[in-house]
């Protein structure tokens, strides 16, 4: 810390001669264009070229300290042209603003909170402003970018509440980690993301769902690592910077308050079958064999069949006919039969289409915020207030979170300025639900074994009960929970407090140089706790419940000090920093549980029976970095940008630990550089750049240590690791280059925004599987190349435009990415990606596109025609390709229609391609819940599965029965449980009403109607159990292709009420 | 001055970012987890780990106790229908090898200048040779020599033949012996024989005993030549005279549990075969009380087919289950070679005129084989007597199965072998006593005995993709065609 200091000395000291140069206060007022449009607040100011600026207050004025030497202030605002215009002298100067959708002079803010005038960068930018991430309401921030941008693929993780979601800036690029780097105000924030995985767990979200979007002033999605070069390592996925909404100069107090309030209702569930029932050998078919003359149940009634020989339930545990069974190969529902389920008496067998439905509850998501402003000349502030209160679409789920949000700038002298940005945010979960293949996960059981005949409404009632054999209340003993008793016993609790935010310095040298120091904390602290009770499916009778407690922090502290000159000769402008950064992550963890306990139900580690299970934890982490950027320009249409960073990590090896990378971007107004006509081309820009982006790895890589498991007996149990570590671990490189072009026709009416990027990652460190012959799982190696490409494009329109009448604005994306494994390393065949049930593996191997879906497939004949033997498909003799999780890509349209105070928006998205495992459908076809399973009447008369018949050779005539083959066989085929994830959703609908009130009490309220994830408009015909293709577990490469009972995706409709007072 | 001062600051900058590294190494040193460890506790962690791994349902009650008809899934009965998980398959392949890496540490260590321990040596090779067995009476032909050397840079290992594999496990075996017999060197860790090196090199030439029986048929010169060496100088080669010196782990009440008592917890998958319990009652035989509990619906012994067919309905309570110390006790027994074992393979030598042929002292071991088994069990003397009368278990009795001598010792061996069913499966293929058949809802038609091999592990297929294909041309049905190099049977598929 000390050196920082006398870093910060230096700054001063070696700028010392300048201290006393002249500055200038200029003031103005800020209007639109638009007829009766009046002031407008939040219109950013800035010294062109410098970080120096303000922003007008309520009511359109501001304040700006300028050098005196300054020349040109620029005007930008939400939707509006940016301005340029000339100081001259000035003192006051006032700004006209007119609407510009698709701003010639648009400013976006690019690494390191410095705004750029869009037209010099020769690199992909999208950006958001702050009303649109307040538009519609989403808790988790990162949904709020689905199918807004070119290149950004969003994917919910499930409908469960406060459920993770992943983004994907440019698809994937690395084996290891693809998620973009999160900025807010200059400082990296985690998003940190501990989602369920396939096998089990709770999906705790991600961390960047802490940033309230209603402070957010405006996003910058800076795409490749192009744009990225000046945040280093971490950024070479893209990053997502943020600014927030600052205090301005006003009157009096400006206050906003907002209300937003949803229900949350599941959207669709799997189609499953409301023929049959459990049990085994009940259908027709079974039943006429099982009964025919000569057979042990010779001319048995089908009641009597099924009664004594199909399912019968004595004490659910095997006691009576099937009665432990979970599968639905039973008899047929709504015959007229009577048979006992759970209840200790027969009753009628009928189907209950709506069991699984009819669980799941109307959530609630009620947001309140609250935001004050006001300043003067000389201290600014903003502090805002937000709650939100939530239920999910299971019982017993919650999700409460408190934002408190305070910016204060003080302007110290003319020349120094300061500001303090605080964030502190408090979520609470009483109870987060259990997600993938595990007995906390509801959906495994109401949505994956489920027998049709089963009344939801017998469980919910006397879920609090016992029976006879010992049990909680349920249809099934053996392999299930009653879902009420996982929703209100098996809880998991969490809470997260946690601290963001800066403090930055900045003091005007010169005219043409700023300093800023900046220190930024991210720090969080977890408390989690989960139970399981007595009786439990997962721990059964007599185990006296389990628990696992632990709590976490995270820490991570950066301080940037950086140096902004500019300077223009004639037609050349120069502009640039350099800078420096040191960073530390440090990070803990304890864990407590207990598998037993003697005293049942009393969840205190003091109570464990046996050896608790400890878990302790912790990792540090430093990189130092400087870096350094020049901009320059001639004559204001041909740019050339140059980057050089230079990053120290501690996670390297000493001699490798020192990594230096360049970048060059272009960008030519070819329009601008020949004068030509604007009537039809009326702006052309073609953009390229370079860049290679350096990276390290996670500490603690470079060591092969024990793994210790719980001592027996006293005695200390220590293995070798199943990894090797590596041996002269270098730093990964990534080369990119990326072309586009941005044209706009008519006036700027039109727009074209097209991109085209190849990025080749090479000496990526990753954990590769290797034969497990050689004794370890996998090998840590410093090799191989994945090249990804894709292709962006955005086309805008302002389709109908008239000043005051109605207007239709149109935006489409479309986005292709496609990563492809050219290498790997000698001895290492293929990278697995992930594995599901039956060795379904999701894998690399060279020269194929990345996430390839292999496993066991029909055996097929030369034409690929399915070959069956007996009427039964044969299995390959090993994996086969199935499938590729990769999307062929993914698009969105959004249209916006205004029409005087109405407003009305809809937003449709899609993807096309990307093959996805699912359980849901595998199991569910085993099980025998789907409809797959008795469509066309099949359990009684037969199934003739499409397909070549090897004993003739001819097309297959012989009929089998589906319990032989779903229930059976089925089982050693993944194939089938591979389906096409396409899909087209009608995401967002917009409906508002804006009345401008000019009494003092209640100004400017908004009323609109919102709605998000409100139908599934296409799917592909595969996903004929009808899950939402939109599932993931994690964050990672391996994160997509896989589905196991994914909690039903949730529909949001709900009103928003804002106003300013 | 201006440009001075700026380079001044620029190369200050410069020298300060680079000595921040200073103390970086430290900071990178994972302080979660320790790159050294004593020897003694991952011999404690084999020993666990291979009694829990190997032994439990998911690698003999779910497949080779069913295949030595000694058991059955009753639910979920995949697997005894030779619908085998992948993962199954890839953990036992890859745990085995693993753990030669863990045991090749305890020798690298126990090898050192200096302090060189002789008995952690030995005792670590017999755990080897005990896991190489398991592993190629699985599949055959395994990475043994190339095999556990990832380390070394071997990622892609070459398989060896199994005859080649059990002519160095009976090397390694009595290099074991002569470690053991050392002196140099005490034990620590072992949670078996509680740092008992004697005992150890009584279950090293006991198991040594073991791969050569299993070769007898195929190279009878080489069994007989080590049968002879470990029969003729006790002295030197030590082996289990008692119950007292079976090799098994002992489990806890809590945390580490027997596996069976441990998944019974949460699962009722497993209950007896028909075969195991028709033979055992038709003989009459005193531990069946021990081996399972009769059904629950009428106190009767009853088994179902290992693998029944989806047709064959049945009471869960009409099947008998398995017995109280095999499954109900958290504090049970994991079996990895007990006494019974060598007295029949005492017997089979002597019984057999291609190797020692001696028939009065084969009679000696056959009965005192019978004897150990059911005093294990808990039989009394009197009981024992008894059941020894019985015509299908005396030697030279005439017995309704029209067994020989040869065959009751195979048959008795099979009845002591419940629960080790990686070593039943085996003798089951070598002898064909008694002799099973597939089961009747296998996945695969056409076969009229249970596998005859494991398909090797569909990560091979991936990651070491040149070796199995060189070995698995015979192979039909992922489970049968290609026999054990030892396997001399005729007329089965």
């Amino acid at each position: 810390m000390k050196k920082l200091l006398l870093l910060i000395l230096l700054f001063v000291l070696s700028a010392g001669h300048i201290l006393l140069a002249q500055t200038v206060v200029i003031t103005g007022t800020v209007t639109s264009s638009v007829e009766g449009g009046g002031p407008i607040p939040g219109v950013t100011i800035l010294v062109k070229g410098t970080t120096i600026g303000s922003t007008t207050d309520a009511s359109g004025k501001y304040i700006l300290t300028v050098p005196q030497s300054a020349t040109t202030l620029i005007f930008s605002f939400v939707g509006m042209k940016s301005q340029e215009v000339l100081i001259s002298g000035r003192t006051v100067i006032n700004g006209v603003m007119e609407s510009d959708l698709l701003g010639l002079n648009e400013v976006v803010v690019t690494a390191l909170g410095i705004s750029r005038e869009k037209k010099a960068l020769g690199y992909s930018v999208s950006d958001i402003k702050g009303d649109q991430m307040v538009q519609a309401k989403e808790t988790n921030i990162v949904n709020l970018f689905q199918g807004k941008l070119a290149g950004v693929q969003i994917t919910n993780n499930s409908g469960a509440i406060g459920a993770s979601s992943q983004m994907l800036i440019r698809g994937t690029r690395s084996f290891g980690d693809n998620a973009p780097l999160w900025v807010v105000d200059g400082t990296p924030i985690t998003n940190a993301t501990d989602a369920a995985n396939q096998w089990g767990a709770v999906d705790y979200g991600n961390a960047a769902s802490d940033i309230d979007p209603e402070n957010i002033a405006s996003v910058s999605i800076l795409k490749g690592a192009n744009a990225a070069a000046l945040y280093g390592s971490r950024a070479r996925n893209g990053v997502v910077l943020i600014t927030t909404k600052k205090g301005v100069k006003s009157k009096g107090l400006g206050a906003s308050f907002s209300n937003f309030t949803s229900i949350e209702q599941i959207s669709f569930l799997p189609t499953y079958q409301n023929q049959y029932g459990q049990g085994w050998n009940g259908g027709e078919a079974k039943f006429r064999q099982a009964t025919a003359a000569g057979q042990p149940q010779e001319g048995l009634s089908y009641q009597d069949y099924s009664h004594d020989y199909v399912f019968k339930y004595v004490d659910g545990l095997g006691g009576g006919i099937n009665d432990g069974f979970d599968e639905s190969w039973g008899p047929r529902l709504d015959a007229g039969l009577h048979i006992d389920q759970f209840q200790g008496k027969d009753q009628p067998w009928v189907s209950h289409p709506n069991n699984t439905r009819s669980f799941f509850q109307t959530g609630v998501s009620a947001t309140n915020n609250l935001t004050l402003t006001g300043g003067s000349d000389n201290v600014k502030g903003r502090f805002s207030y937000t709650n939100i209160y939530e239920t999910g679409t299971i019982p017993n789920t919650d999700q409460k979170r408190n934002s408190l949000n305070a910016s204060t700038s003080l302007k110290l002298t003319n020349k120094l300025t300061a500001d303090l940005n605080i964030n502190y945010v408090l979520t609470n979960n009483d109870n987060l639900p259990g997600q993938g293949y595990e007995a906390g996960n509801v959906m495994q059981s109401i949505g994956g074994w489920f027998g049709r005949q089963i009344d939801m409404k017998l469980l919910k009632d006397h879920w609090t009960e016992w029976m006879p054999n010992g049990h909680p209340y349920n249809w099934n003993s053996n392999y299930h929970n009653n879902p009420y008793w996982t929703a209100n016993k098996n809880i998991t609790g969490r809470q997260r407090e946690r601290w963001f935010g800066n403090a930055d310095m900045n003091y005007i040298v010169a005219p043409w140089l700023t300093l800023t120091g900046r220190y930024g904390i991210d720090y969080y602290s977890e408390y989690r706790k989960s139970v399981i009770y007595e009786g439990s499916n997962q721990n059964w009778v007599g185990t006296g419940g389990s628990f696992n407690q632990s709590s976490s922090e995270r820490k991570e502290t950066n301080v940037d000090f950086l140096a902004a000159f500019n300077k223009s000769f004639n037609v050349i402008k120069i502009s640039g920093n350099i800078g420096t950064n040191y960073r530390q992550a440090d990070s803990y963890n304890m864990s407590l549980s207990a598998s037993e306990l003697t005293v049942p139900n009393f969840f205190h580690i003091s109570n464990v029976k046996g050896t608790p299970g400890t878990g302790f934890y912790e990792s540090h982490y430093k990189t130092n970095s400087i870096f350094g950027a020049l901009n320059t320009s001639f004559k204001d249409y041909l740019f050339l940008d140059l980057t050089l960073r230079n990053d120290w990590s501690s996670a390297l090896p000493k001699d490798s630990w020192s990594y230096l990378y360049p970048s060059a971007s272009m960008s030519w107004l070819f329009t601008e550089t020949f004068g030509m006509s604007k009537s039809v081309l009326s702006f052309g820009k073609i953009r390229g750049s370079w860049a290679r982006v350096g990276s390290d790895t996670s500490p603690y890589s470079l060591q092969a240590t024990y793994v210790a498991s719980t001592p027996f007996n006293g005695l200390s149990q220590y293995n070798y690791p199943g990894t090797i570590p590596p041996a002269g671990l270098k730093p990964e490189f990534s080369n990119s280059i990326e072309v586009g072009t941005e044209l706009k026709f008519f006036m700027n009416r039109f727009g074209i925004d097209f991109s085209y990027y190849d990025t080749k990652t090479t000496n990526q460190i990753m954990n590769v599987d290797i034969s497990t012959s050689t004794g370890f799982g996998s090998k840590t190696i410093n090799a191989g190349e994945i090249e990804s490409k894709g292709i962006e494009l955005t086309l805008t329109g302002e389709i109908l435009k008239s000043a005051t009448g109605f207007n239709w604005t149109a935006i489409l994306n479309w986005t292709r990415a496609r990563s492809i494994v050219n290498s790997l390393y000698p001895g290492v065949p293929t990278y697995q990606l992930n594995s599901s049930w039956q060795s379904l593996t999701i894998e690399a191997r060279p020269g194929e596109p990345f996430g390839q879906l292999y496993g066991v497939g029909y055996k097929r004949d030369t034409q690929g025609r399915v070959l069956l033997d007996g009427g039964f498909p044969i299995a390959t003799d090993h994996n086969i390709l199935l499938g590729n999780s990769m999307p062929d890509w993914i698009a969105s349209i959004n249209n916006e229609f205004t029409y005087k105070n109405f407003n009305f928006s809809f937003l449709v998205d899609g993807r096309m391609g990307g093959d996805i495992f699912s359980v849901t459908k595998w199991f569910g076809d085993y099980s025998g819940i789907t409809e797959t399973t008795v469509k066309g009447g099949i359990r009684d008369k037969g199934l003739v599965l499409d397909g070549i018949d090897i004993a003739t050779n001819a097309k297959n005539k012989i009929a089998i029965d589906p319990q032989d083959w779903y229930g059976s066989a089925y089982w050693n085929f993944v194939e089938p449980g591979v389906i096409d994830g396409s899909f087209i959703k009608l995401r967002e609908v917009v409906f508002g009403y804006r009345i401008t009130l000019r009494t003092a009490a209640i100004r400017n309220l908004n009323i609109s109607f919102v709605g998000r994830n409100l139908a599934l408009l296409y799917k592909d015909k595969s996903n004929d159990i009808r899950i939402d293709p939109e599932t993931a577990y994690g964050t990672g490469a391996n994160a997509t292709g896989l589905e196991q009972y994914q909690i039903p995706p949730s529909r949001s409709m709900g009103f928003k009420l804002s106003f300013d007072f | 001055m201006k440009n001075i001062s700026k380079i001044a600051a620029v190369s200050i900058i410069l020298a300060i970012l680079t000595s921040c590294t200073k103390g970086w190494e430290d900071l990178n040193t994972n302080p979660n987890a320790t790159v050294d460890v004593p020897a003694s506790n991952i011999l404690t962690f084999v020993e666990r780990s291979i009694s829990g791994s190997f032994f439990d349902v998911w690698n003999i009650g779910n497949n080779t106790d069913t295949y030595a008809n000694h058991m059955t899934k009753i639910q979920y009965i995949d697997e005894s229908r030779y619908n085998e998980r992948d993962g199954i398959i890839n953990d036992r392949w890859s745990n085995i090898i693993h753990y030669q890496v863990d045991l090749n540490k305890i020798i690298k260590k126990s090898t050192v200048v200096g302090s060189e321990n002789d008995a952690m040596v030995g005792v670590s090779k017999v755990l080897s040779a005990f896991m190489w067995i398991i592993m190629t009476d699985t599949w055959g032909a395994i990475p043994f020599t190339e095999g556990a050397q990832g380390e070394e840079g071997i990622l892609q290992p070459k398989y060896d033949t199994q005859q080649s594999v059990y002519n160095a496990l009976l090397t390694m075996l009595d290099e074991a012996n002569t470690l053991l017999a050392s002196g140099k060197g005490t034990l620590a860790g072992d949670v078996m024989y509680d740092n008992d090196v004697l005992q150890w090199q009584k279950f090293a030439n006991s198991l040594r005993m073991r791969v050569a029986i299993r070769m007898s048929n195929v190279d009878p010169t080489t069994s007989k030549s080590v049968l002879t060496t470990i029969l003729g100088s006790p002295a030197t080669y030590p082996i289990m005279i008692a119950n007292e010196d079976m090799a098994a782990f002992t489990w806890l009440e809590t945390t580490w549990r027997e596996p069976f008592a441990e998944d019974k917890i949460s699962r009722d998958d497993h209950g007896m075969c028909d075969v195991f319990i028709n033979a055992l009652l038709h003989t009459n035989d005193p531990r069946i009380g021990e081996f399972a509990h009769p059904a629950a619906s009428d106190g009767i012994y009853r088994g179902i087919p290992a693998g029944a067919s989806s047709s064959f309905s049945f009471y869960l309570k009409d099947i008998s289950r398995i017995g109280t110390r095999y499954r109900d006790i958290f504090t049970g027994k994991t079996y990895l070679m007990r006494y019974p074992e060598v007295e029949f393979i005492i017997a089979e030598s002597y019984a057999r005129a291609d190797l020692l042929n001696d028939p009065v002292k084969a009679q000696t071991a056959y009965e005192a084989g019978v004897a150990a088994s059911c005093t294990e069990h808990g039989v009394s003397a009197g009981d024992i007597t008894t059941y020894m009368a019985d015509a299908n278990v005396a030697w030279n009795g005439a017995g309704d199965w029209g067994y020989t001598n040869l065959n009751k010792i195979y048959y008795q061996k099979w009845v002591s072998l419940f629960k080790q069913g990686h070593e039943a499966w085996a003798e089951t293929r070598r002898t064909d006593i008694p002799q099973l058949t597939a089961a009747p809802g296998s996945t695969y038609t056409g076969h009229n005995r249970p596998p005859f091999r494991w398909p090797y592990p569909v990560d091979e297929y991936n990651l070491n993709p040149l070796e199995p294909p060189k070995w698995d041309s015979n192979v039909v049905d992922r489970f049968w065609g290609d026999k054990m190099w030892w396997d001399t049977r005729t007329g089965v598929n």
